[in-house]
């Protein structure tokens, strides 16, 4: 074998190993996203531990208000349980002292094929740039979103991100287009007036003051997906990171004004989805 | 027979007994006959004495009482006695005759299926008819007496023969007719009125008051009246179609509830499909069977009020084999379907899906508008869907003006201090005074955990609120209120039956559809039912005993419901309803329908008779208030009535003096067909500026066709008639016995005749057989 043969074999034995060892990474990583009934078994494991034993995950609708989070299926390390459930709780403090809803004070996640998710008209969900629904969770949301439920979707960013998400509500909710949401639009003054739409970077760059965007998503959209009688369904805020604003909202170092910004925005957003 | 055999063996009918008088014709006087009839007593005991001992005590007398009776009677004979009658003088006396004229009279149920009317005709033939076969009636009385000759149905004429008759009438009006027939006759001598009818009286119903007046002045008249009954007074087999129960004015796309009472003769055991029809379209129907031969049922048909206007709406049912009216298999009622859309306020204390999803119901309905206001924060309100900026601007509204404007109000969770007393009271006023409707909701601070208790709103609950239930309901142990249960919601009898939540017509359907729904979930502590609610839909929880779930009663003038759960769009979001499923939207319209559809506006109008005659009066009402809902005395009131031919007429309604805000006036149909009523009202106590109110109605005239309901002949009415007159009541073929108790009257021009009763058959049988006795007696005990 000459000298370039072997060069050449060894090129390709490198190549072979560093993409059989991605493969492998990436398969292991895979790994690690829990599914649906691991998620379930974790949590309910979780609140055995927290609350000796009482029922958490589905507490009986005795409440008027659940701020619900919706646990779905996605790939990567990202997924729905970014920020909770702290954010969950610390936005809750202030929803509590805001408005006079009745509230349930917890954090409420739950599966979007778990029988009782109608029971919470209100969703809220995150880092949907990940988002890789199985097809009985598509079927399980477009049910609930025609039947009158109400999703708010945080926290991811840029064109990739982007095109995932719009794919998989596109599996949701086939041919309903995402528009934009105006200023005017009642939402913005459900509660709080709401006259522009700011970037809420999350803690990292919030604390340290530099630039707000992440990867290619520069300026923050608020957009949306209405019914036939043009209500809002589905409410999307991308290129903003609205559940930061409230998780770090007690940190001195993290800038008042976007967490003061996020809390309006979600209080708006529940005020709009209990009247509309 | 007996009659006859009374008139043979006492040469007079018994009437002449009763109205006669018996007289003797002796000489002597009183003193000479009692001493005849001692002499005659002493007389028949001393012939027995001499044979006292062989007859013994009881034959003795016996014999002895023989003769005493049979020479008492020949002494009585001796005496004279006569029966003195006052007798009409043939030719010199009036008989009123009343011939009935109405439709009822074509109905067949005479032998053979032949019309009433023909007994009539029989009894009062044409003059060339006269004569032919047995007298009749009218040819006895033209015999005897001058006869004036009157029809009548709704009105009363003179006629000069029976050939006038058309048998057309839309009424009959007996007392009516009776009255002015008395008053025409009043300056001659009557011997009497003689009435032939079936008694159906169309006109008089329920007027007891008024049938007595008439009978006593008849009698106080000296006028007999002899009714001549005919007809059946019962059919073999016939169904009857009553008054259809609808309302005058129903809000376009809802559900309409119509009773319709059915009363069947002889249809024990059959069933009856009734329909419904709107313009020859079938909008309902409903088989109803009957237990009895004699059956007074209601059937309720539920039909959809699709399109708005006039609806002339059908009722019928095929008719039975062998039924001898088929007319009365028929009614009909116009209906004003209206599009204005009913106006609610939702009040909620704290943002909830309650709101949200009733909302979303009742979008898809263009006839109900729901203005909601929710606090979401202490004094900060969120408006949704109000008309304009200045809609409940100032949050819940705290005047009359503002509160009335709205048909129906709807109580979220809200806690009653939140208001004032003067709202609280306006609420209840509401309710009770411009008749709105309110629907509350249960929540954590509705009814006794909102402290409603001892609030003027506790008055129009269908429902009393126990004293316990004074603590908030977020009190509770935990997360969960310390009340909260779940509920499995069904339909109550009354509910399966209802509007509101009937949402199959089969009952057993509908209550699998509430079956198959998921649980709802309370957090009040309740008391029981009022008296006068009625439970619509009932949970089943903890507890044994089933609670109200759906309560609706009056109050006032308005209409209260509740709906004690905290989540009814449970059954809308809830993954074990279909996506198709509307019991959610359906039931939510049809509640919030039925609450304020009945609120009555600024100015409401009616006609009545909603079905008159041409050329009847028609009263037309209307009824004045102002924004506060006040009556109003002093507006400008103004009818336009447009006939079917769009020809308009106005009439001017006045002030009636008798109820505050209440005018009327006087509009008289020209021509058959519908009539279209259109009220105006302006000036006086209403606001100059403020848009003038306007109402409208319907009525319908010439097509009258009472005749053919409850046509049955009533001779107990022609009986109570004659009674009361001191006439009797006569069978058409009973012409010469009527003709004698007529030629025995009291009034008009008479003779007094005096009959010799010695000579009457009865007395020489009686003596014959008193005598017969005693010879028998002696002869076989072997006397002399």
């Amino acid at each position: 074998m000459s000298r370039r043969g072997i060069l050449a074999a060894a090129f390709v034995l490198v190549a072979a190993v560093l993409f059989g060892g991605t493969l492998l990474v990436r398969n292991e990583l895979a790994a690690l996203q829990p599914s649906p009934r691991q998620i379930r078994e974790m949590l309910a494991e979780a609140m055995r531990e927290d609350l000796g034993g009482g029922p958490r995950f589905g507490p009986p609708p005795a409440h008027d208000f659940y701020f619900t989070r919706a646990a779905y299926t996605s790939y990567g390390w990202r997924g729905w349980s970014v920020d909770y459930p702290k954010a969950d709780l610390q936005f809750l403090i202030g929803l509590r002292r805001i408005t006079n809803l009745d509230s349930y004070e917890n954090e409420n996640s739950v599966l979007l094929t778990d029988p009782d998710l109608g029971r919470y008209p209100f969703l809220y969900t995150v880092e949907v740039g990940h988002m890789a629904m199985t097809e009985e969770e598509v079927l399980a949301l477009r049910r609930y979103l025609h039947q009158g439920g109400f999703l708010v979707v945080d926290d991811f960013w840029g064109t990739a991100e982007w095109v995932n998400f719009a794919h998989e509500m596109g599996r949701v909710l086939p041919g309903r287009p995402i528009e934009d949401i105006p200023l005017d639009h009642p939402v913005f003054r459900a509660f709080f007036e709401v006259d522009e739409i700011v970037q809420v970077p999350n803690v990292g760059q919030g604390i340290r003051g530099g630039p707000t965007w992440e990867r290619d998503g520069y300026h923050p959209v608020v957009r949306g997906i209405l019914d036939d009688e043009g209500r809002l369904m589905v409410l999307v805020n991308w290129n903003t990171d609205l559940g930061d604003a409230w998780e770090w909202a007690e940190n001195p170092y993290y800038p008042l004004h976007f967490s003061n910004y996020a809390y309006a925005m979600g209080i708006n957003f529940i005020i709009y989805a209990m009247a509309h | 027979m007996f009659l006859s055999a009374f008139e043979w063996l006492l040469g007079s009918p018994p009437v002449a007994f009763e109205r006669g008088q018996i007289e003797l014709l002796v000489p002597w006087g009183v003193f000479w006959i009692v001493a005849a009839a001692a002499g005659a007593l002493v007389f028949a005991l001393l012939g027995y004495r001499r044979l006292g001992r062989r007859l013994g005590k009881r034959g003795r007398l016996l014999l002895g009482a023989a003769r005493f009776a049979a020479i008492a009677l020949v002494l009585l004979c001796l005496f004279r006695p006569q029966l003195v009658l006052s007798l009409v003088v043939p030719q010199e006396n009036v008989v009123g005759v009343l011939l009935d004229d109405s439709r009822s009279m074509q109905i067949a149920d005479g032998e053979d299926g032949r019309p009433r009317s023909e007994a009539l005709l029989a009894a009062f033939p044409d003059e060339a008819a006269a004569g032919r076969g047995e007298a009749a009636l009218g040819d006895l009385l033209r015999e005897k007496f001058v006869t004036r000759l009157f029809r009548f149905a709704d009105d009363t004429r003179r006629i000069q023969g029976a050939s006038e008759l058309g048998f057309t009438g839309a009424r009959t009006d007996l007392l009516g007719s009776l009255t002015r027939v008395a008053d025409e006759l009043a300056s001659l001598p009557v011997a009497g009125i003689v009435l032939v009818s079936d008694g159906a009286d169309t006109v008089a119903g329920g007027r007891e008051d008024d049938l007595d007046q008439t009978l006593l002045d008849l009698r106080t008249r000296g006028i007999r009246v002899y009714p001549v009954a005919v007809g059946r007074p019962e059919f073999e087999a016939d169904l009857e179609l009553g008054a259809p129960d609808v309302p005058a004015r129903v809000l376009r796309g809802s559900l309409l509830e119509i009773r319709l009472p059915l009363r069947a003769t002889g249809l024990a055991g059959r069933t009856a499909r009734v329909e419904a029809l709107d313009e020859g379209r079938i909008i309902a129907t409903e088989n109803v069977r009957f237990p009895s031969d004699a059956a007074e049922t209601t059937s309720t048909l539920l039909a959809p009020a699709e399109d708005a206007g006039t609806r002339r709406l059908r009722f019928r049912v095929a008719p039975f084999p062998g039924e001898v009216l088929t007319r009365n298999n028929e009614q009909s009622v116009l209906l004003e379907v209206d599009d204005r859309p009913l106006r609610l306020l939702y009040f909620e204390g704290q943002p909830r899906w309650e709101l949200k999803f009733l909302r979303r119901a009742v979008a898809g309905d263009p006839e109900l508008h729901v203005s909601c206001l929710i606090r979401t924060a202490e004094g900060k309100f969120y408006r949704v869907d109000v008309a304009d900026a200045q809609e409940l601007a100032g949050g819940f509204p705290d005047t009359r003006e503002e509160l009335f404007a709205y048909d129906g109000v709807i109580l979220g969770s809200v806690e009653a201090s939140f208001f004032s007393q003067g709202q609280l009271n306006m609420l209840r006023d509401f309710v009770s005074q411009r008749g709105g409707g309110l629907l509350t909701l249960g929540g954590t601070s509705a009814f006794g955990e909102g402290g409603y208790r001892d609030t003027p709103l506790a008055e129009v609950l269908p429902l009393t609120l126990p004293e316990a239930a004074t603590s908030p309901a977020g009190a509770g142990d935990g997360a969960v209120p310390a009340a909260f249960r779940e509920l499995r919601v069904l339909p109550t009898r009354a509910g399966s039956l209802h509007p509101v939540a009937r949402l199959d017509p089969d009952p057993l359907a509908n209550e699998d559809l509430y079956r198959s729904l998921p649980p709802l979930s309370g957090v009040n502590r309740l008391g029981r039912p009022k008296p006068g609610a009625t439970v619509l839909l009932e949970g089943l929880g903890p507890s044994e005993e089933p609670e109200a779930v759906l309560l609706i009663q009056r109050f006032g003038r308005g209409r209260s419901a509740s709906l004690t759960v905290q989540d009814l769009w449970v059954w809308q979001m809830d993954a074990s309803v279909p996506l198709e499923d509307e019991t959610h939207e359906v039931l939510s319209r049809r509640l919030l329908r039925w609450l304020a559809s009945e609120a009555p506006r600024r100015l409401e109008v009616s006609a009545s008779p909603a079905k008159s005659l041409v050329g009847e009066r028609v009263t037309l009402r209307a009824r004045v208030e102002d924004e506060r809902f006040l009556a109003v005395n002093d507006a400008f009131v103004e009818a336009e009535v447009t006939g079917p031919d769009g020809v308009i007429s106005g009439v001017p309604l006045r002030w009636t003096g008798q109820g505050d805000g209440e005018y009327s006036g006087v509009y008289v149909p020209g021509g058959p067909g519908t009539h279209r009523v259109e009220i105006r009202a302006g000036g006086g106590g209403l606001r100059e500026g403020a848009e003038a109110p306007r109402a409208a109605t319907l009525f319908e005239a010439g097509v009258v066709d009472d005749e053919f309901f409850d046509a049955e002949a009533d001779p107990e009415l022609l009986a109570r008639i004659a009674e009361a007159t001191g006439g009797r009541l006569f069978e058409p073929d009973e012409a010469e016995a009527l003709l004698v108790d007529l030629s025995l009257a009291e009034s008009g021009t008479t003779v007094v005749e005096r009959r010799e009763l010695w000579n009457v058959p009865a007395v020489f049988l009686l003596l014959f057989g008193l005598l017969a006795a005693d010879w028998g007696v002696r002869h076989a005990r072997g006397l002399p």
